[in-house]
């Protein structure tokens, strides 16, 4: 509730005691349906008089009512229309549903006894302001009148709202712009995708966006909305335990675990255990990594966050001194700070005193002794310009007319050098199952006195104190996070690493302006929730582009659908980050972080080897492509066979899985919206799923292999080729039987015949492909496409071959999407 | 109309860019190594900060009136020495230093501008042999008291040095690189052999230099395995057809929707879509790919392969710890440390081969080497005396012996043969000599520029290292520059900074912008570019050392 809070206004009149705004809902009776006359509005006054008594619902501020109101919808009480009672406010109230078979006019809006309507409900999702002047004090009543009464019709999520939303003082998107769109816009930035259903994917899209938001994005360990465990999921553990990186490792390194993994043969324990804390293997450190992050019943936006702060934001890395123990500790250090809900400045603060950053930077060596320093001053330095944003540009007391005189750096990093003294890493011995020794690490460091700078510190021109440089860092966190070079900075800092790419002045000063209105006790979930629900990310000009970690753990959440697919990592995520030259946990500017948005953006090798890989090593059948075994194995699952249900979550159309359909909901499903699927893309990502070899002799039939548009041209060009004036149709074309792909398009004496390479390579123009486009459209292409769009897939057929190769053709549809250029970034097109 | 004949239509080729100068293969019909008859430019970007006071230092001496004396008493434990005694000092500078004294000793012919240095003796860090060889041949041009950028930010000054403005600030994130700007200007490509293009390569958006357009940016990143998988590759082969290979079938497909984009975007123009990089990166890469694998038709040389790879002439892989061996040093181990760095060059010695106007058209072609920034153990020795040994973790050492180690074959030479033949060539060093051996003339046409930046202080700080600092030294190296120093190498108003202990962070007084130094540089490579890549010299406001004649670093 901390959040929710955090949305409320105390703009009611009679604050102390009318702390929750009361929204009630009562049918209205026959003779309330005339009140689409001119003197209407005194017979809703009486005959609500009478009916003040019944189907009260009371609500809180900010909440939406789960019912369902009208008539043959939800229930049968609401025949001539609706009234919501709610209490009186000082500003302007707005009321929003969805809507169910209301067509424009049918339904009307009043507002108390005022005799004119204040609006008509149109469209999915209606929201309709009222304003302060047409509320009383007191109880008021919005009525929805229908002016057909017996006619079907219906609302659902009936919420109030205080019309002006601003949480930390960004502008909130409306509830009709809080779509299913922007939801998963939302999860694509936030939480790599995540692992939400399409129904509660709705159910966000249908509610007020900071419940929603609240749901979505939190730092608890498990979420169960954000990363349900579907219906038959093998390995629930998950969902209430190992959700800390620690206890994730020591969970999957384990025999006892029971999970996918390849089990430990005789003595040996180098399977499994490699994934455990202190394998000091980086490698091993990622792929455990991407299994916790793509593994349902955990938290993505846990992880989303925790791959920033750790490999960008305040990162370390495992290509140093640091260790792979120091390193699993510092995450979760980091992410039990953020999930405890103290303000940023305590998190920043406890990454500062890590054992990780110790190493990372020296400063475990640093000490006073005899009134000298032997210290670094590497984090003195990237303490306030890492970790804040704080350059020294703005100290007061820097002199630009005498050379040399910058206090920051003469002043300001030296004396921080100070206070980063004393504070070397505890090491201990660790042994091996054996009782050997195996390595010496610490992940904890002790804040002495007797090599500590002990007096007060000029640091950031704040006396800073402290009997120890743990106390002396957490005194420091103070003024650092009030620093006027933070406070311009660091929300900045935080946004651009998360969420856009393209901020602009106007944009950066109303994060800022946000950012500082939190007060000395900056909440970073606060921050990035009203971030998330503003019109600045829901905003054109927002652009995000996508590293390779977002992008490969997005596609994860996009292709997994259970945890046997991601702790079996059977994508192998780990080597296409490996090929596109990032690693997690080794940032590839070392403390300065991993590969940015825009170094990806600017990558031409990682767009080929994602274009490579996408063709060349997913469709290599002779290596058994990666793309083959990630649809069914006989074994991989702990000796057990599995294989993948898309038709479990691919919604059917009257029972059937319509190409066309099931083309949309996958494009919607990776990209999350149809913004960018025009004609172009209908033809040339339609064809992978509705298309298959039809071997006429085979029961099985529904070969995985698909054929492409070109492809089909080309069968149908040869074959009218030598057969003039023949009807062809899609059967035609895949019939293995006399008429089709056996027999025509083929490499004849090894050469296509330049009537079969011209259709190869006909490069076709959006209108070319538009069934819309009269003018330009090729008929027989339109008319081609059309008879692909209504094949339906056996993705539920009780023949299992079948349901394999249905499941396959879904593979490489993805292999399309992970190729094209809307795979790389996001914006939003509104 | 297919694919490759929409491409290389008219019609696309003036809409794509708004009529801008896209980068484009004319003939990709003649293979092998193209001689290199045009200047180019190839820039070493140092990341972190480099002391390259380390690589090039004061004489030790016992009198205190001289910078050595006091250089050597403040860094000794940033040269990992024992203690300070001079015995141990003394030794450091006779064993471990080349020495040069500026008018007499291994001077030769080069200059010191401004007169500032004379008789000034100083050392080169031995093993950096190529280093030192090009300099006894006149070959570098040492810049004194240079600056990339006045802060000690590294990304604030590295975006300063890229951008070639020392006026810009942090939050100047879309700005053209003076790498860019001088290919625009020579009318060439600049090419990116890093794993992600730098912004020194980032083009200007017309005469806008604070935007951004990278039509004439190239990235080859790996030049030998560089191309999409394409539908046709496998026509002629007998990898199966379209109908049954799900390659062909995929990547035919995905090219076909890619045309049909292509198109779409011709018509309505590139630069204003959040799409467009991902469609520039596959029309140059499909084009550029596949014309320079055509143009790549021999095998890696042995001497820059060793750079990044065990591999020998016999195949076979080879152990690093094994010792020089088989028929010479550089073919049966890895040479380099950074195996990245290698590779870095092996795409350099590929772009260079395809470097002709027909084909890549490089101007401007930028490296880059991390691992500078070394506030702890800077220097890191050990029992390992195989300096050979790439394993061999010897810290900032290990990086300036990746880059200036070696020697020259020809000429002036600081080696006997005999210790020649026991040591590789290093990055500069191999390529320089695989170049030289290919194609003779074509190294006079070579620049390397190599700059970090920002300096580090001239006080060690007692953790064995050096923190940010700002002046530096930077460095011109070509057989068009006229060789020698520029600046004052090591000016006597250090000792009183390093000795003044309220000066708590001293460091290198930044005397030169780097416009006075690849400023010149650029004329050099596309005559009268200078004014337009750095429109500061226009108004004469960058820094230029007194007494020091920036105008003759070229012949």
């Amino acid at each position: 509730m901390r959040i929710l809070s955090a949305f409320t206004s105390s703009k009611a009149w009679f604050v102390a005691s009318f702390s929750a705004v009361f929204l009630s809902v009562s049918p209205i009776q026959k003779a309330a349906a005339q009140s689409g006359s001119s003197d209407g509005s005194n017979v809703i006054t009486i005959i609500n008089s009478l009916l003040l008594d019944t189907g009260i619902f009371s609500l809180d501020v900010d909440q939406v009512s789960n019912q369902r109101f009208g008539y043959q919808y939800g229930s049968n009480e609401n025949e001539e229309g609706l009234d919501i009672h709610f209490e009186g406010q000082s500003e302007s109230v707005t009321f929003c549903f969805n809507t169910t078979d209301i067509q424009l006019n049918e339904v009307t809006v009043f507002i108390n006894d005022h005799p004119s309507e204040i609006g008509v409900v149109s469209g999915e999702e209606y929201c309709i302001d009222v304003a302060a002047s047409l509320q009383i004090e007191g109880e008021n009543i919005l009525h929805l009148v229908h002016s057909n009464p017996g006619e079907r019709w219906g609302v659902s999520h009936v919420g109030l709202e205080f019309t002006q939303q601003e949480p930390l003082g960004l502008t909130r998107v409306s509830r009709p712009e809080w779509d299913e769109a922007a939801v998963r816009k939302v999860l694509k930035v936030f939480a790599f995708g995540g692992q939400a259903t399409d129904a509660t994917i709705q159910e966000w899209a249908n509610t007020n966006p900071e419940i929603a938001i609240a749901q979505m994005l939190n730092f608890s360990e498990h979420n169960l909305l954000l990363a349900p465990l579907l219906p038959g999921e093998k390995y629930t553990a998950f969902a209430n335990d190992h959700g800390t990186f620690t206890g994730f490792l020591d969970y999957i390194s384990s025999n006892d675990s029971m999970l996918p993994n390849r089990l430990d043969e005789g003595d040996s324990t180098s399977n499994r255990r490699r994934y455990a804390v202190g394998s000091n293997r980086s490698r091993d450190r990622e792929a455990s990594f991407i299994r916790m992050a793509s593994t349902r019943g955990l938290n993505p936006f846990r992880q989303r966050i925790g791959l920033w702060e750790t490999n960008y934001h305040l990162a370390v890395n495992l290509d140093t001194a640091v260790d792979d123990r120091q390193l699993v500790k510092y995450y979760d250090v980091i992410m039990e700070a953020h999930e405890s809900g103290v303000p940023y400045k305590d998190v920043i603060g406890a990454a500062a005193k890590s054992a990780a950053v110790a190493k990372q930077y020296g400063h475990d060596r640093n000490r006073w002794s005899n009134g000298n320093c032997f210290c670094n001053d590497d984090f003195a330095r990237e303490i306030h310009q890492l970790f804040y944003g704080i350059f020294g540009d703005e100290d007061p007391e820097n002199n630009p007319s005498i050379e040399g005189n910058d206090h920051h750096e003469n002043v300001t990093i030296p004396q921080t050098a100070r206070m980063l003294t004393d504070m070397p890493v505890n090491n201990v011995e660790y042994t091996d199952d054996e009782g050997n020794p195996a390595e010496r690490s610490g992940d904890t460091v002790t804040f002495g006195v007797t090599q500590h700078h002990l007096a007060p510190l000029d640091i950031l021109n704040t006396d800073i104190v402290g009997a120890n440089a743990a106390e002396k860092i957490d005194y420091l966190m103070n003024f650092s996070i009030e620093h006027p070079e933070a406070l311009k900075n660091l929300p900045i800092m935080i946004i651009s690493g998360l969420a856009d790419d393209n901020i602009g002045e106007d944009t950066a000063n109303q994060l800022r302006a946000a950012w500082a209105s939190m007060g000395a006790n900056k909440n970073f979930l606060e921050f990035i929730q009203a971030y998330a629900i503003s019109d600045l990310f829901h905003s054109p000009d927002q652009r995000k582009y996508f590293t390779t970690f977002e992008r490969g753990l997005y596609m994860a959440n996009k292709n997994y659908l259970s945890n046997t697919e991601s702790l079996l990592d059977v994508f192998q995520y780990s080597s296409t980050f490996d090929d596109e030259i990032a690693e997690l946990f080794v940032p590839a500017h070392n403390v300065f972080g991993g590969q940015t948005s825009l170094e990806a953006a600017e990558s031409p090798t990682i767009f080929e080897e994602t274009y490579n890989r996408y063709t060349n090593s997913a469709g290599n059948r002779s290596s058994n492509g990666f793309l083959m075994r990630s649809v069914e194995c006989d074994d991989c699952d702990f000796g057990e066979p599995w294989a993948k249900d898309w038709g479990a979550v691919i919604p059917t159309t009257n029972g059937q899985h319509i190409a066309e359909d099931v083309a949309k909901w996958l494009w919607n499903h990776v990209y999350g919206s149809l913004d960018n699927y025009g004609p172009a893309e209908r033809a040339y990502f339609l064809p992978l799923i509705g298309t298959w070899r039809i071997e006429l002799d085979d029961p099985n039939d529904n070969y995985q292999d698909f054929f492409d548009l070109n492809h089909l041209m080309c069968i149908r060009e040869d074959y009218l080729d030598q057969n003039p004036g023949a009807t062809v149709s899609l059967t035609t074309l895949l019939d293995d039987d006399n008429t089709g792909y056996r027999d025509y398009c083929l490499r004849s004496s090894g050469q296509y015949s330049m009537t079969e390479m011209d259709a190869l390579q006909r490069v076709y123009t959006e209108g070319e492909l538009d069934p819309d486009n009269d003018a330009e459209k090729i008929a027989h292409v339109t008319d081609l496409l059309d008879e692909i769009g209504a094949q339906v897939l056996t993705l539920n057929s009780g023949v299992p071959q079948a349901r394999q190769f249905a499941n396959e053709r879904i593979q490489w549809a993805l292999t399309f999407l992970f190729s094209t250029p809307y795979i790389f970034a996001e914006e939003t097109k509104r | 109309m297919n694919r490759r004949q929409f491409m290389q239509s008219a019609f696309y080729s003036s809409l794509l860019y708004g009529g801008g100068t896209i980068p484009r293969v004319i003939n990709s019909a003649y293979a092998g190594f193209s001689q290199v008859n045009n200047p180019i430019l190839i820039n070493l970007m140092l990341d972190g900060g480099p002391d390259l006071r380390h690589l090039i230092v004061p004489a030790w001496t016992t009198d205190q009136s001289e910078v050595g004396y006091h250089y050597w008493k403040y860094r000794w434990r940033a040269h990992r020495l024992a203690n300070e005694s001079d015995n141990v000092l003394q030794a450091r500078w006779e064993d471990d230093y080349f020495k040069i004294t500026v008018g007499g000793q291994n001077w030769g012919g080069n200059v010191d501008s401004g007169g500032l240095n004379d008789g000034v003796t100083f050392g080169i860090w031995k093993e950096a042999g190529w280093l030192i060889d090009m300099f006894l041949q006149g070959k570098v041009a040492i810049f004194c008291n240079a600056v990339g950028g006045r802060n000690r930010n590294h990304s604030l000054s590295t975006i300063q040095l890229e951008q070639g403005n020392l006026a810009a600030t942090s939050s100047i994130e879309e700005h053209s690189g003076w790498g860019g700007r001088l290919a625009r200007h020579a009318g060439g490509n600049a090419i990116a052999l890093t794993n992600t293009p730098r912004r020194f390569c980032f083009g200007p958006d017309g005469s806008n230099i604070a935007r951004v357009d990278n039509s004439d940016l190239i990235s080859v990143q790996d030049s030998r395995n560089w191309g999409l998988y394409e539908f046709r590759d496998a026509m002629d082969s007998d990898h199966g057809d379209r109908a049954f290979d799900l390659r062909q079938k995929l990547a035919g497909n995905l090219e076909q929707y890619y045309a049909t984009l292509q198109n779409k975007k011709a018509s309505t123009g590139f630069g204003t879509d959040i799409w467009d990089n991902f469609l520039d990166h596959e029309n140059k890469i499909r084009e550029f790919g596949e014309a320079l694998r055509d143009q790549l038709d021999f095998p890696i040389p042995t001497l820059i392969r060793a750079l990044y790879d065990n591999r020998g002439s016999d195949g076979e892989y080879h152990s690093e710890n094994n010792g020089p061996g088989g028929a010479g040093p550089n073919d049966a181990r890895r040479v380099l440390r950074s195996t990245g760095f290698g590779r870095q060059i092996r795409n350099l010695f590929d772009v260079l081969a395809g470097n002709d106007a027909s084909l890549l058209n490089a101007k401007v072609t930028s490296l880059s080497y991390g691992g500078w920034d070394t506030h702890g153990n800077q220097r890191q020795v050990s029992n390992n005396l195989d300096n050979n040994n790439p394993n061999y973790r010897r810290g900032i050492e290990s990086n300036l012996r990746d880059i200036f180690g070696g020697y020259l074959e020809t000429g002036t030479s600081h080696l006997t043969t005999a210790e020649k033949e026991a040591q590789p060539h290093c990055a500069f060093s191999a390529l320089w000599e695989q170049v030289r051996t290919t194609s003779p003339s074509s190294v006079d046409n070579l620049l390397f520029s190599i700059a970090g930046e920002f300096g580090r202080q001239i006080r060690d700080n007692r953790d064995n290292g050096t923190d940010h600092g700002k002046g530096n030294n930077m460095f011109l190296i070509g057989s068009g520059v006229n060789g020698g120093i520029y600046g004052e190498m090591f000016p006597l108003a250090e000792i009183d900074r390093l000795n003044d202990s309220s000066i708590r962070t001293p460091d290198i007084d930044p005397r030169t912008d780097i416009e006075r130094i690849f400023g010149p540089a650029c004329d050099w490579v596309s005559g009268g570019s200078a004014n337009t890549v750095f429109p500061t010299l226009i108004g004469g406001t960058p820094d230029a050392e007194a007494g020091v004649n920036h105008s003759s670093i070229f012949s």
